[in-house]
């Protein structure tokens, strides 16, 4: 069992020239473009492959909310390590949810060991529309090109969805493994490193299959549905990447405007400054209650997971990209300049970052998700349906997490959101800003009751409306979890300010100020 | 019976801005453009409608109405 604390400790200090995870080194491997194979195996070292294989199969992954503090301490070093090393993750999770004990008990054993595992889903042409893949394994037989695939060409081992029958279909896909170890030679091949603006070291290729040997994981014709449940957890995950990247923005922009003097005074002594400041500071608690309830979500909320994870992913990257973006404001010309201000590390992540919100998913493909489950979200909401019990045990932090089981995962969430629909009629906490979330979520579901999901051409008002119901779900995180476990009054208010900024337009000023003079206090 | 697999081509016709008329029971779902994610929605719709809970993945396996219906009354009579 680690901590992010004792990463944090492995990481080193980033100032020291000589270590391998300093910011010098690592601008060098961006610069060159180079994968950080020593970086990956400090951590396969240092036993971070553990927590990624399930307690039940002999690792180290009890809890999400800790799987995801271990891969943010990363990110916030660096993203391009955090992307390369967690792909093991990603490239593994469908034998968790679905291999037979011996297929995932076998993996279990090589992931602890440092074997890179990847997971080929898209392919030229295709991109999000998994259905349309042409990738096929008849009789196991893997055959044809998947691409833009992270750690193609490093890995040993790859889950492949690929067509298992040929009219292809909801049911005509399956999950299949493939070791290329014993692969026969010539049934497959890596196609070149693709350019990238962002983690340029990361290994985004290709692999090409010709009648390569596969296994099966999971039921045959069970592969999309396999995948749109293992992409609840990823979808999850991927805000761990995210809140890794705030915090070094964040970081540098606070110490920036604290340190820095212009006109005779201190940057942060300016009011558009320090109110800039508090609002990507708010920004970070936001992504951060949200990011908290989805994590735990997955051991207490399982069946929920389908809008969980979708509001997740469709929000936090994209928020987090606005608080770099207003971070590189801040810190002007050395946001853009790659030598000077910690080796451009700024400038690195916020082109790093912007992969975040891409893959897994993109915020289209998650709002779409979103969209579909509106019937579930008025029912829901209009019900008054709450899982009381998952609900407390999501939002006091207190609490031991139960197993994750992932029997209990479903596409499609029937009762909507309890943390959203709980605001309806629950207490609520004494932060100036609480009733008036209540009653702009009212609002949004009355909004959403006026739309019916299309089955073709989903209309842009609707990606509108998904948007303002992820608002929803962030101001009632907020408000769960400061009312569940109190904490600092002037940070919920502060979030809570920035969830309303952008659904109801309600000024957020003087909480922003506040926040902005604590964090340079700090 | 009967009724339900009226009831399912006026509800498959109305996602699809048809006229029932032109929606046939043997004809795969998939076929009419409903993709494998709106089925999800087309199972709430099911749902609320018979009362029972269901896999949100039924249409998956059930592709056309006519399989739909037959799994759905198959489920409604049982006690």
């Amino acid at each position: 069992m680690t901590t992010a604390a004792d990463m944090d400790r492995v990481l080193g200090d980033p100032a020291d020239l000589r270590g391998l995870f300093s910011h010098a080194r690592l601008a060098e491997l961006d610069r060159a473009e180079e994968f950080p194979a020593d970086h990956c195996r400090e951590l396969d070292r240092f036993g971070l492959p553990a927590h990624y294989v399930p307690a039940r199969f002999g690792g180290d992954l009890h809890s999400y909310p800790e799987l995801l503090e271990l891969i943010r301490a990363v990110a916030r070093r660096d993203l391009t390590v955090a992307v390369a090393h967690a792909k093991t993750f990603l490239g593994s999770i469908c034998v968790w949810l679905a291999g037979d004990d011996d297929q995932a008990g076998w993996l279990a054993r090589e992931v602890r060991a440092g074997t890179p595992v990847s997971w080929a889903l898209t392919e030229r042409g295709h991109g999000s529309d998994l259905l349309a893949g042409e990738v096929t394994a008849y009789d196991g037989r893997l055959t044809g090109e998947k691409w833009l695939i992270n750690n193609a060409t490093r890995s040993s081992l790859l889950t492949v969805l690929a067509r298992t029958s040929p009219a292809g279909g909801p049911r005509g896909f399956s999950v299949v493994l493939a070791d290329k170890r014993t692969l026969p030679e010539g049934s497959y091949r890596h196609l070149p490193k693709v350019p990238t603006h962002g983690i340029r070291g990361a290994d985004i290729s290709g692999i090409e299959f010709r009648d390569a040997p596969s296994t099966l994981v999971g039921e045959p014709g069970g592969g999309l549905e396999l995948v749109l449940k293992a992409l609840q957890l990823t979808r999850t995950f991927c805000a761990g990447l995210s809140l890794g990247a705030a915090d070094q923005a964040l970081r540098q922009a606070t110490a920036f405007t604290r340190d820095r003097h212009l006109y005779g005074r201190r940057l942060i002594d300016m009011p558009h400054v320090r109110r800039t400041l508090g609002e990507a500071h708010a920004a970070r608690i936001v992504g951060e209650a949200v990011t908290t309830v989805a994590a735990r979500s997955i051991h207490t909320l399982p069946g929920e997971m389908a809008v969980v994870s979708a509001v997740t992913k469709a929000f936090v990257p994209a928020r987090i990209d606005e608080l770099i973006g207003a971070c590189g404001t801040l810190l002007g010309a050395r946001a853009f300049l790659t030598e000077v201000l910690d080796h451009g590390a700024f400038q690195k992540l916020d082109r790093d970052h912007r992969v975040v919100a891409i893959f897994d998913g993109s915020s289209f493909v998650n709002q779409n998700a979103l969209i579909n489950h509106f019937p579930a979200l008025v029912g829901g909401y209009r019900k008054g349906t709450v899982d009381e019990q998952g609900l407390r045990r999501t939002l006091d932090t207190s609490l031991p997490l139960p197993a994750a089981d992932p029997d209990q995962l479903t596409l499609s969430s029937r009762n909507g959101s309890s943390l959203v629909q709980h605001l309806r009629a629950g207490d609520l906490p004494e932060l100036p800003g609480a009733a008036e979330l209540r009653q702009a979520c009212e609002e949004v579901h009355g909004q959403l009751a006026g739309i019916a999901p299309a089955a073709r051409d989903v209309s842009p008002e609707a990606f509108a409306l998904a948007q303002r119901y992820e608002l929803c779900f962030a101001g009632a995180a907020v408000l769960g979890l400061h009312l569940v476990n109190g904490g600092d009054e002037s940070r919920a208010t502060a979030a809570l300010a920035y969830v309303l900024a952008r659904l109801t337009g309600r000024p957020a000023g003087p909480a922003y100020d506040r926040l902005a003079e604590e964090a340079v206090d700090a | 019976m009967d009724d339900l697999h009226k009831w399912l081509t006026h509800l498959v016709a109305s996602y699809l801005e048809k006229d029932p008329d032109e929606i046939s029971g043997s004809v795969s779902l998939a076929t009419y453009g409903l993709d494998s994610v709106y089925a999800f929605v087309m199972c709430g719709d099911i749902e609320d409608h018979l009362d029972v809970r269901l896999e949100p993945t039924v249409a998956w396996d059930y592709e056309t109405i006519d399989a739909l219906a037959d799994h759905l009354s198959s489920l409604v009579e049982q006690p």
